[in-house]
This record gives C-alpha cells, structure tokens and sequence, in this order.
C-alpha cells in the first residue's frame, strides 16, 4: 500500500479503481448492532412495511463507509489526516442492490503548502441510479 | 434482534434552535464493534485489525476507520442524553465530514456536538448537527456535519 499518493501521479479526469459490493439484509442487521442505532426502518420488516419505503432501507452510514474505504485504498495517510467528505444522499439501499463506487479526479489544487487531491465521488445502483453524489478530498506529497 | 426500548418524549423540530449545545457524549469503538462495524460494511484492510500488519505502517499500531465515527455521531446518540427520542422517520440528506487525526481501537473518545443551524425548505425540516471528535490525548480527530431531515 503506498502510504501518500503523489499528486503528480493523479490525471485530472481519471477514474480510480470502483468498489462493487451488495447490500444483504444481513450486513444492514450486523451494521446496525454494531452502531447500536436500531431505527427500525432498518431492522423490522413489519414496520418497514408499513412505511412509504415499503421494506428495510440500508442506514445510510452503512453504505457511505464505502467511499472511506476507496479512499483509504487510493490515498492512505492523506485520508486519515486533511481528509474531508461532503455527501447527498439521493436515494435509499434496499437488500440485494448492487452497489458500485467510484471516485474521480477532479481537480488537482496546493494550497497553503498542502497538495490536495479533489474527487467527484458516487455510489451507484443496479439500475445505474446515483445512490450518493459528492465531493472527498485527500492531501497528497 | 431485540429491538431496544425508546424512552423518553419526542423531541420535535420545533423544540430544537440553533446554538443549542447538547451533552457531551463518550464513545468507545470497541475491537469486538470493529469486528462487526467492518463485517457489516465488508472491508477487509487489515490496517483496522491486524497488528504485525499495522505496526509496519506510518500508524505505527491498529487504527479504526476515519468514517467509523459515524458509528457513535448517530442522531439518537447525541439526543439519548437529553431523556428524548427522535420521532421515528429521520432521514439523512446531508453529510460532511473533515478527518484531521487518528483513533485507536479501545480508545474512548468525546464527541461535543451543537445544533449549528436549522431549517425548512421544499416542506421539509433539516437541521445542521456539528460535532467534533477528541481522541484520549485531546487531539480532534475529525469533524462532522450531519443534516438529517426531521420528520415532524
């Protein structure tokens, strides 16, 4: 793993290696017991059926840690330290959707010395609907 | 899963304004919520949970996720101190969130938190939570903005 990405490495428009994971209603129950927040529109079926959602939805956290792990992948230490994530949440996860997440570079920036690394990032359905749209930075040597 | 029991009264939008502080919370993302926060979001780096693998990096030891601190700066975390519930329904519309250091696994942080704004657009309620995170050392290790949309 390369601990801090050179920013010279970065093309401006490249698209950096997707995630693809599928959402289960076993991960959303495992998620939701380690966060201990038992909204039940994640949890209870019979609740969630009642809801305009008409089933369990993924806790948004949950699938928006998947940007955090591409950018832990591409950027390391720069994540950890100067790291920043602006997201929208467009649209809900359900069990079984595929979810792909990209990030791409956008723009390439130094500023008060810091070399930053600036990405589009989205999170993608099966059905090729913007699940999260935004913007995550990460420092760079 | 048993479902946890939800005391309190029903903090509603209209009870919430902005500036208001809200108790400072303790959080300790423990190797055993790790374990199970990664299972559920299926990552595998072993930068979180291996040691020998850790100890090689510029970390020098294990470290959590930087976004695992979403775990504790959940809406109902910040409120359970005030005796209240959030009314069910919360949705989330906004995020952001500014890394700025490193957490430990085992390591208990402090979370401060404020409502930074609060506002109605399209018939919908949102409201701005700031918090900032604090590792043992006192060292904020992040900063996050949560716009959830309030259900009523």
């Amino acid at each position: 793993m390369d601990w801090k990405r050179n920013l010279e490495e970065l093309s401006m428009g490249e698209e950096l290696p997707p995630l693809i994971k599928k959402m289960t209603q076993e991960k959303i129950t495992t998620y939701v017991s380690a966060a201990e927040d038992y909204n039940p529109i994640h949890v209870d079926v019979e609740f969630a059926k009642q809801t305009p959602f008409g089933g369990t939805i993924a806790p948004g956290y949950q699938y928006m840690a998947y940007i955090s792990e591409l950018m832990v992948r591409e950027f390391g230490e720069g994540w950890f330290f100067g790291g920043t994530l602006d997201l929208r949440l467009n649209r809900v996860v359900r069990p079984g959707d595929w979810l792909v997440t990209r990030a791409k570079v956008v723009e390439k920036k130094e500023e008060q010395g810091k070399r930053i690394a600036v990405c589009e990032v989205r999170i993608t359905n099966q059905n090729g609907e913007d699940v999260i749209v935004g913007t995550a930075t990460a420092r760079c040597r | 899963m048993q479902m946890k029991e939800r005391e309190g009264k029903e903090i509603l939008f209209d009870d919430i304004f902005k500036g208001m502080e809200l108790p400072e919370i303790s959080y300790t993302v423990t190797t055993d919520i790790l374990r199970q926060y990664l299972e559920g979001i299926d990552d595998l780096n072993p930068l979180y949970l291996d040691e020998d693998y850790a100890r090689k990096s510029p970390f020098g030891s294990t470290v959590i996720p930087p976004i695992s601190i979403a775990i504790c700066i959940t809406v109902s975390n910040l409120i359970k101190p005030l005796g209240m519930k959030i009314p069910p329904g919360l949705l989330h519309a906004m995020q952001r969130y500014e890394f700025t250091g490193v957490a430990r696994p085992d390591e208990t942080l402090r979370i401060r938190s404020l409502i930074e704004d609060k506002f109605e657009k399209k018939g919908r309620k949102f409201v701005v939570i700031k918090s900032e995170v604090f590792n043992p050392k006192g060292d904020r290790i992040a900063t996050s903005w949560l716009t959830p949309i309030w259900p009523r």
